[in-house]
């Protein structure tokens, strides 16, 4: 995170956008986001693309399109702090409409023309105006392979109109390749986690595998040289290091972090 | 193994004991007998079942565990029957004052007991299991449970957005400043059930439920009438506030106005009644689930350390409609928890355990 900046040199994007250089350093940045890197590094490769394309705060958001529970929501910021305490401590991710653009779109967009409708997403919206967003870009990024982990980007100005119609293609483009890569990283971060956390073995990811590609617990037995109630054993185990109460559901999760 | 696993977990089979007397006071045309039995023979389970002391580490057999994972399924057959029973009687018997306020009691009890096996649902990763959880908090007169609950765990510790009570709060306070707040985001004006995006599996889960709820209400005013439409609606308008009572019971006095470190603790009134836990799906081992909120009811057991009720769910609801009782109550645990945040006094087989704070 770091704090609003201030301008000190004032460009317009339209400027910025028709300089080649920008599609470059923009692109060079996004190769530097690989998994070797850690929280702090990706946060100040997000501030410097905030700085390339002339903006105040970034935020890139990531997580599971049908999460009700809000437990799979990560952020990687560079925006002013006090924007992050209260958006974190208000649980406001529960009603970002930009966040919800996500759900259901992959085309970047001005924020501007994403409906807040209800009181909360009104107060969502007002927040994020006032600590840098008063104009914003949002540059949503999707999984492959069926997977539903989203990723969006979202870029704001403390200037009104900064990003506008004219600029947004060319914006877009330049940060889809950045998005793609911040969302990789935050995978491969959470599947990090996922493994120090539930310590699984090689044999439960072979397991989980087998389950993705719709085996039972008769089939598993037979491929392996064990008895059914064995498997049925191990899935008890392996379902209550994921928290979860299904085998099917331990699959989905496993894909979703790119475990299987 | 199979039998010793089949022996521990019989005791989630009590979750099904409030829908099946429903349905056999519908059968018998005695409407208290579920409200009466639940309010006045099962505190004194304790007596015969004494301390839970939990399953975290029991491994359960494989076909046991999945049964447990199928008993809120079951349980939403069982009270879909029962409610069915219910029906049947209200459509063929006439309706009095006095059977009225009996069916209200009755059908209060078994549906506030609904919203423990529909908030398991609802913690569910698997998406039908969560359509199932929203739906049946609409059956049980609380669409909006699957929301109010989402928000309650991301705003832990914080009494100014009422998720927790103040010290000061009485259960009227707290109960009216919660319910005004989750019905004006959900179904006030600008809530979320009407201008909220579909895309969001909140909205969703809201609408399901509130559909749930009118469906419900709409089969009560077929079988009973007016009166039958009017049972249902006091009913549910209840269930709203025992929600509300328990979420009292469940946080006071842990809130950010009283102990700074409120909102990274996740504090909760635990209670370690095996009968109560039982009863309620583990919903009475309340920090254990605030802390691992995905964990399955038949995995919970009481954190060591945490604040713990003198007195199971049913008397403390009757104390904190009183304040001056609630505070006479509940004032010495409290004390006493954070004289002593490492112990833990359980009761054992008392009913009642509220003098051992007073020491």
């Amino acid at each position: 995170m770091r704090c609003l900046r201030v301008m000190s040199e004032v460009r317009t994007l339209t400027a910025i956008t028709k300089d080649g250089e920008f599609f470059r350093q923009i692109a060079d940045l996004a190769m530097r986001v690989t998994s070797e890197l850690d929280a702090g590094e990706v946060s100040a490769a997000l501030a410097e693309a905030s700085d390339l394309c002339g903006a105040d705060a970034a935020a890139f958001a990531s997580f599971v399109k049908d999460d009700e529970a809000y437990e799979s929501y990560r952020f990687i910021l560079a925006c002013d702090p006090t924007w992050c305490l209260e958006y974190e401590s208000n649980a406001c991710y529960m009603h970002d409409p930009w966040l919800e653009y996500t759900r259901r779109r992959s085309e970047a967009t001005l924020a501007k023309d994403i409906p807040a409708r209800t009181t909360q997403q009104i107060e969502v919206v007002a927040l994020a105006r006032r600590f840098g967003f008063a104009s914003a870009i949002v540059v949503p990024a999707q999984s492959p392979q069926g997977l539903t982990r989203l990723g969006a980007l979202c870029l704001g100005s403390a200037q009104r109109d900064y990003f506008d119609e004219q600029t947004l293609t060319a914006v877009s483009v330049a940060l889809t390749g950045l998005v793609v890569r911040l969302h990789a990283w935050q995978t491969a971060t959470l599947r990090d986690e996922l493994l120090t956390r539930t310590r699984l073995s090689q044999d439960d990811l072979a397991l989980l595998a087998q389950q993705r590609q719709g085996r039972s617990s008769k089939e598993i037995a037979s491929m392996t040289n064990t008895t059914s109630q064995g498997v049925d054993s191990r899935w008890q185990r392996l379902n209550a290091k994921l928290g979860v109460s299904s085998r099917a559901t331990a699959a989905q999760l496993a894909a979703e972090y790119g475990l299987i | 193994m199979v039998l010793k696993s089949c022996a521990s977990a019989t005791g989630y089979l009590t979750a099904l004991s409030a829908p099946v007397l429903l349905a056999v006071g519908a059968w018998l045309d005695k409407p208290a007998l579920a409200g009466g039995t639940v309010l006045l023979l099962f505190p004194l389970a304790r007596l015969a079942f004494g301390a839970f002391h939990g399953s975290a580490d029991r491994e359960w057999h494989p076909r046991v565990g999945r049964l447990l994972d199928h008993l809120p399924h079951i349980y939403v057959v069982v009270l879909a029957a029962a409610l069915a029973t219910v029906l049947w009687n209200l459509h063929t018997h006439s309706l009095t004052t006095a059977t009225g306020l009996q069916w209200i009691l009755s059908l209060w009890v078994v549906l506030m007991l609904a919203t423990c096996v529909a908030h398991e649902l609802l913690h569910r990763k698997n998406r039908t299991e969560r359509f199932l959880g929203h739906a049946l908090t609409g059956v049980a007169g609380y669409p909006v449970l699957g929301y109010e609950h989402v928000r309650h765990h991301h705003l832990r510790g914080n009494t100014s957005a009422a998720e927790w009570p103040k010290l000061s709060d009485s259960v009227w306070a707290f109960g009216g400043r919660r319910l005004r707040r989750i019905a004006s985001e959900t179904v006030g004006p600008k809530g979320m059930a009407w201008l909220g995006n579909s895309s969001s599996p909140t909205v969703r889960g809201l609408r399901n439920g509130l559909t749930a709820s009118l469906l419900t209400w709409a089969a009560f005013g077929v079988a009973g009438g007016w009166t039958g439409a009017a049972v249902y609606a006091l009913t549910a308008l209840i269930v709203a506030c025992g929600v509300q009572l328990v979420t009292y019971m469940q946080h006071w006095g842990l809130g950010d106005d009283h102990l700074p470190d409120a909102k990274s603790r996740e504090l909760a009134w635990e209670d370690d009644c095996r009968f109560e836990a039982w009863l309620t799906m583990s919903m009475s081992v309340h920090q254990t689930h605030h802390v691992d909120a995905g964990r399955p009811y038949y995995c919970l057991e009481p954190t060591p350390g945490s604040p713990r009720m003198p007195a199971g769910y049913v008397l403390l609801m009757v104390a904190a409609l009183i304040p001056p009782v609630w505070r006479r109550t509940m004032t010495p645990a409290l004390e006493y928890w954070l004289a002593h945040p490492e112990l833990s006094p359980s009761a054992g087989r008392r009913v009642l355990c509220v003098a051992a704070y007073r020491r």
